[in-house]
């Protein structure tokens, strides 16, 4: 998976730290929402059971592979 | 407080405190807040921060406070008499 240098930084922290990879790579395979950005950076979110049924965000740089953001959105309405 | 820039995305990362992010919050399309559990602002994200935030200048300054000085007692009095 590849990520940007600020991903890999935040990713350290304990809020993001729990986020796991399948999590992310289910959002970038099967979103059940997508949202592209004015700066062509795409936001994907998908639902994790895991994690009591919270949305996960992520954010895409525009090459749509690269993981630039992920963390639970609170702010999310299905 | 502590600072981070990351040129690859033109990301500016400032952490005011270490403190656990409870969550993470939009403030506009380009910009995160990450609040402790009490709502208090503890870290934020400003993307395409060389637009947004003057990067790559960037001034630190500490201004202390000025310290009073002494005063000097009076040495004539002001009189409020009409002039001639």
């Amino acid at each position: 998976m590849k990520v940007t240098a600020y991903f890999e930084a935040i990713r350290k922290r304990p809020d993001r730290i729990v986020i796991q990879d399948e999590w992310i790579e289910r959002a970038m395979q099967a979103p059940i929402r997508e949202h592209v950005q004015a700066d062509g950076r795409i936001r994907r979110w998908v639902h994790v059971p895991e994690m009591e049924g919270r949305y996960l965000r992520i954010v895409l740089l525009p090459d749509g592979e690269t993981v630039h953001n992920a963390f639970f959105d609170r702010g999310f309405e299905p | 407080m502590k600072i981070r820039y990351y040129a690859e995305t033109d990301t500016l990362y400032i952490e005011f405190r270490d403190v656990p992010v409870v969550e993470t919050r939009d403030l506009d399309e380009n910009t995160l807040l990450d609040l402790d559990a009490d709502g208090d602002i503890c870290a934020m994200t400003i993307e395409h921060a060389s637009e947004r935030a003057g990067i790559p200048q960037f001034s630190y300054e500490q201004v202390t406070a000025l310290t009073k000085e002494p005063s000097v007692p009076a040495t004539s009095s002001i009189s409020a008499g009409s002039k001639n």
